[in-house]
């Protein structure tokens, strides 16, 4: 076979090779994972995520009370149509008394998944600024702040899957970041709504 | 093809220009695939979203392919970029690539006909000259990268490049001479 092909089939191989060793070493979920039913008054104790699942139906209980963390299989099935639906999906007003509780007792922190210049000019206030990219490494934010944590990520909106990304890299991390929530209607939904924002770099969360 | 070899490694001035001009476009064509298959490798779970949006494979079955191409595909983009920025294996990184370049329109084309368009993370977040979304434009533009990893595996990596050596003992795409 000519020296071309040989080549070629090298530089390929070369990438198989790396790019097995690679996801062997990652763990990585392509799927946010549901939560479970939000407990309002949830102390910051360790609240799991939802069985780790591919695809995109995953099969939570509908409402676990909180000290359901025992195996999948002791959790009373769910009828299927519910058990498909994401649960993690919050209008603005949902997103509103969660921030609300957050301001009472601290137990609830949003997170902008946009990029750095967006946050600048304008973010639910007391967010953090927290990017898909992070989660290539171990994002401190994430590590020092939020486990134990009420999560609600947003980005621009509906279209925009940003918001996912953080959602997955935060489930990932698996310290107990939860439950995590995904505000649907972004951003300027938010601002729209005259709910509080704040402008500039994030600051309070080193 | 024997000509731009020629070309390439004479000291005429149309041989300069090749090498020009070749450089030029491995340093383009690699550095493109470089950085996006960086990015694509700092943040895999998008990557591995916009994988499924293809369609390519049935995500919910064979989720372990997903997986293996979320990180192969990064790492052959990168080494294949490396390859054409030092000029080592340059045809066949340009040939690589091409391929790739080839299954990746071919891929969007395939979502434009079904009427969807997302943001395919084709380059990672880098944006060339199309938007986000896919669309035509993104036809257009992989085509150009694929017409110039075409010109690199024809006419060779020019006279800058770490091939040289080997490439002037040997005609590439060829078997060494026998002995006599």
């Amino acid at each position: 076979m000519p020296r071309l092909v040989y080549q070629a089939l090298s530089l390929i191989a070369i990438g198989l090779m790396a790019g097995i060793a690679h996801s062997c070493n990652r763990e990585v979920e392509f799927h946010p994972r549901n939560n479970p039913e939000p407990a309002p008054t949830a102390p910051a104790e360790h609240t799991p995520a939802a069985p780790q699942n591919n695809g995109s139906g995953p099969a939570a209980p509908p409402d676990p009370k909180p000290q359901e963390s025992t195996k999948p299989a002791d959790a009373k099935p769910t009828p299927p149509s519910a058990a498909n639906q994401p649960n993690y999906f919050i209008t603005v007003a949902r997103a509103r008394e969660l921030w609300d509780r957050g301001q009472r007792d601290g137990s609830v922190f949003f997170v902008d998944a946009r990029n750095q210049e967006s946050f600048v000019r304008g973010h639910v206030t007391g967010a953090m600024n927290i990017l898909p990219g992070a989660f290539s490494g171990n994002p401190q934010q994430a590590s020092n702040y939020l486990p134990g944590m009420t999560v609600v990520v947003y980005c621009v909106g509906r279209e925009c899957t940003d918001s996912e990304a953080v959602m997955i890299g935060l489930q990932n991390m698996k310290k107990g970041i939860g439950p995590i929530y995904i505000m649907h209607d972004g951003y300027q939904a938010w601002a729209d709504a005259g709910n509080p924002t704040a402008t500039g770099p994030d600051n309070d969360h080193p | 093809m024997t000509t731009r070899d020629t070309l390439g490694t004479s000291g005429g001035g149309r041989g300069r220009n090749w090498s020009i001009a070749a450089m030029a476009m491995r340093v383009l064509l690699g550095g493109v695939f470089i950085y996006s298959a960086w990015v694509k490798l700092q943040d895999p779970v998008s990557f591995g979203q916009a994988i499924e949006k293809f369609r390519a494979v049935d995500p919910d079955r064979q989720a372990h392919l997903i997986k293996l191409a979320v990180f192969a595909i990064p790492w052959t983009e990168m080494i294949c970029g490396v390859g054409l920025v030092l000029g080592l294996w340059t045809r066949a990184a340009a040939l690589v690539l091409g391929l790739a370049l080839a299954g990746f329109m071919v891929l969007i084309y395939q979502v434009l006909n079904r009427g969807e368009s997302f943001d395919c993370g084709c380059f990672g977040r880098l944006r060339l000259a199309c938007p986000s979304k896919l669309s035509s434009c993104n036809l257009w533009q992989d085509g150009v990268l694929l017409a110039m990893a075409l010109v690199l595996l024809a006419g060779g990596p020019g006279r800058w490049a770490l091939d040289r050596p080997s490439q002037s003992r040997h005609p590439a795409g060829g078997t060494p001479p026998t002995p006599a």
